[in-house]
């Protein structure tokens, strides 16, 4: 060590080097489990996947804007990663369910990328390496990887679409450091973009402009001095079209041809069940670690500690961090109110999502700050040790850094056989195979999508409404709320398919106009069900599939 | 960052970290998945204490026989469940015919070794779409 370069320059250059090696290691270390918990893996269990793989098979079969749940409705879910699927679906000639439950380990690999470009960006190379640490191996332990913020091999758009906020912090950093248009114009776009990938980066990043362009307009017009607030506030116009703009492909729909009314509330009233009164005790269980304790201690310091560094770009990423977390926090904290109230009293307040997302993002602003109160801890020791440091910025000289660095690869390394054999890889690994095993590897799903017309509308009972038809992307009278386009009005449906149902079992007079008036041409059963069901044979004289599970009739 | 690699006492120390670097990543793979034969799994097991989780409803006791039995039984010792239990030693899972207790516990890697695990919820794996895969570790008696 002691014949290292004395020239700091190249010390520094030293110190990004090491950095990108170790966030290497990092990293490899982290594809391991992500590869295995998807190998040789066909479909998925979740219903995430289920819903995904419906809009997918819309964009493969020339509908794209159309809901593939319902006949005549259109596209209410955000597109992007659908259109990812759709395009690796056509490049790789693989089948739809086997990209949507392999791709995620691959196309998930851009949120540690991103997480570390930003924390590098706002913090330097060695804080990006502490922060990134925590993000990949330390802050998951044994939660759904949908419920935190890290490198989860599976592709829904929770787990993926996080790297859009965080590149898009680094648009807004560069933005708000000049008047001039471009930059935020692609900071608008960035958030646009983000918005067709999924709502929750995208609200926080259009809140961060917003109270940034306030904070500046409001400071001009305390200094007396209006119109120097104007070049801000024209910025950030420009930046609000960019992301009208980027956004059309879905508020084209949302907006134009729905006018953003929600009717189906069920969507953001569903919750985490870690975030649950009635189970409050899996988010302690899962909350009350050291890890958060250390997070909670770094949000401190980060609130607290002003810092002066000659680029700037270290104090504006701590207001990103600070406003980051506050704006995921507030809006965790509104949409657990709206779900509670809805629930309990009936009280319809504005809906944005479920509220674990912006938990998700809130844990995100937190890792930084672990990150940051574990470099903070270990250089006070440092100083405390070698009291000649004492004025010298550690991050920039070699020694430290190795230092850091090594107990980081050994924290790592002791971690990691529970890391890698996490719930969050190997419970949902074998959840994907025994549903694998039960559904002879989707074998109803594929035929019902074979056989029937994209128009097709299916009268069957919710359970069967999500497997095996929700991925086949063919129409039903109603399928489980939460999966419902929240547009269109779900309870009417839900009370419909119920009569229908009950017209299979006894006559009733609403039975024909009803199956008209939803255009219904089929009905789904399982075999037992039809014993109980004289009139189905009545309405659907003609059976398309039968298998030990299923019968599909025809009317 | 490249000019760094002018200086050779750091590309030395470059060379050295990405040599360790990579000895590491082999240590961490071989901590982490080796094979654990279904003799080594066979024996019998008490619930391990859990911080904040329910866990009361669950077996205090899983013996998994190596003639193929399992039998779990409560704290008070009655039975549970008894049926015949086979190991998947690729996916590292105890099956059972029972869909109750088919996939519920399985076996993870520790820095103490392998560890056995079994699900606190009492849905079956596939069936439960909210995902409450929190476990509770299998200590061996």
């Amino acid at each position: 060590m002691s014949a290292l370069p004395a020239d700091t320059e190249h010390e520094k250059h030293g110190v990004a080097a090491l950095s990108v090696l170790m966030f290497l290691f990092m990293f490899v270390l982290a594809v391991f489990p992500g590869l295995k918990a998807v190998e040789g893996l066909t479909w998925g269990a979740s219903v995430d996947f289920h819903r995904d793989a419906s809009f997918v098979r819309a964009v493969v079969e020339g509908h794209y804007g159309e809901d593939p749940t319902y006949l005549g409705g259109s596209l209410w879910y955000t597109p992007m990663v659908g259109w990812l699927e759709a395009l690796v679906v056509w490049i790789s000639g693989l089948s739809v369910d086997q990209v949507l439950v392999q791709m995620g380990a691959y196309t998930n690999l851009l949120a540690p990328i991103a997480f570390f470009i930003m924390a590098w960006y706002f913090f330097g190379p060695v804080r990006a390496v502490v922060c990134s640490a925590v993000f990949l191996f330390f802050i998951i332990q044994q939660e759904p990887g949908w419920a935190v913020p890290t490198y989860s091999p599976r592709l829904i758009p929770v787990s993926f679409c996080q790297w859009f906020l965080y590149i898009e912090l680094i648009l807004i950093d560069r933005a708000f450091r000049t008047t001039r248009i471009g930059p935020s114009i692609l900071a608008g776009a960035g958030a646009g973009i983000s918005f067709l990938a999924h709502a929750a980066p995208a609200l926080i990043s259009v809140l961060i402009i917003f109270l940034f362009t306030m904070r500046e307009v409001v400071a001009a017009v305390r200094r007396k001095e209006p119109s120097t607030g104007w070049p801000r506030f024209r910025a950030s116009m420009a930046a609000g079209a960019a992301f009208i703009l980027c956004s059309l492909p879905l508020t084209w729909i949302v907006v134009g041809q729905y006018g953003m009314k929600v009717v189906n509330r069920s969507y953001f009233l569903y919750n985490y069940y870690g975030l649950t009164l009635r189970e409050a005790e899996v988010f302690f269980y899962h909350n009350v670690a050291l890890i958060n304790l250390v997070a909670l201690a770094g949000l401190w310091l980060v609130f607290r500690r002003k810092v002066a560094d000659t680029t700037g770009r270290r104090e504006m990423g701590r207001w990103l961090v600070l406003m980051w977390f506050a704006i995921a926090t507030v809006l965790m904290v509104y949409s657990y109110v709206v779900a509670v109230l809805d629930m309990n009293y009936g009280v319809q307040l504005p809906g944005i999502l479920p509220p674990f997302h912006f938990y998700f993002y809130a844990k995100a602003a937190l890792i930084v700050c672990a990150g940051l109160a574990i470099w903070e801890c270990f250089v006070w020791v440092l100083k405390r040790v070698r009291p000649m440091l004492v004025g010298v910025e550690p991050s920039a000289r070699l020694k430290p850094v190795v230092i850091v660095f090594a107990l980081v690869a050994i924290a790592s390394t002791l971690n990691y056989p529970s890391y890698a054999t996490r719930r969050d890889v190997f419970a949902v690994r074998n959840r994907n195979l025994a549903f694998m095993e039960r559904t002879n590897d989707g074998e109803a799903c594929v035929r019902i999508n074979a056989m029937l017309p994209w128009d097709a509308v299916i009268l069957c009972d919710v359970e069967l409404s999500i497997w095996p038809l929700l991925p086949s992307a063919r129409k039903v009278v109603a399928t489980t709320r939460t999966m419902g386009n929240p547009y269109l009005d779900q309870k009417d449906r839900d009370r419909d398919r119920d009569l229908l149902l009950l017209g299979m079992q006894a006559p009733r007079a609403d039975t024909g106009p009803l199956l008209d008036a939803y255009s219904t041409t089929h009905l789904l059963v399982r075999p037992g069900d039809l014993a109980s069901m004289p009139e189905a044979t009545r309405w659907f004289p003609n059976e398309v599939f039968r298998d030990e599970e299923y019968v599909l009739l025809k009317r | 960052m490249l000019q760094a690699f002018r200086v050779p006492s750091f590309v030395r120390l470059f060379v050295i970290s990405f040599v360790v670097l990579c000895g590491l990543v082999l240590l961490c793979y071989r901590m982490a998945w080796y094979e654990v034969p279904a003799t080594e799994v066979a024996g019998t097991y008490h619930r391990a204490s859990i911080r904040f989780l329910k866990v009361d409803p669950l077996p205090e006791k899983v013996e998994l026989r190596a003639n193929g039995t399992l039998v779990l039984s409560a704290a008070d010792g009655a039975s549970i469940y008894q049926g015949a239990w086979t190991w998947d030693e690729k996916e590292r899972i105890v099956r059972v015919d029972d869909p109750r207790w088919d996939r519920q516990i399985r076996l993870r890697s520790t820095l103490a070794g392998p560890r056995l695990s079994m699900r606190v919820s009492d849905l079956p794996l596939e069936l439960d779409h909210p995902e409450h895969d929190e476990e509770v570790d299998l200590v061996k008696d």
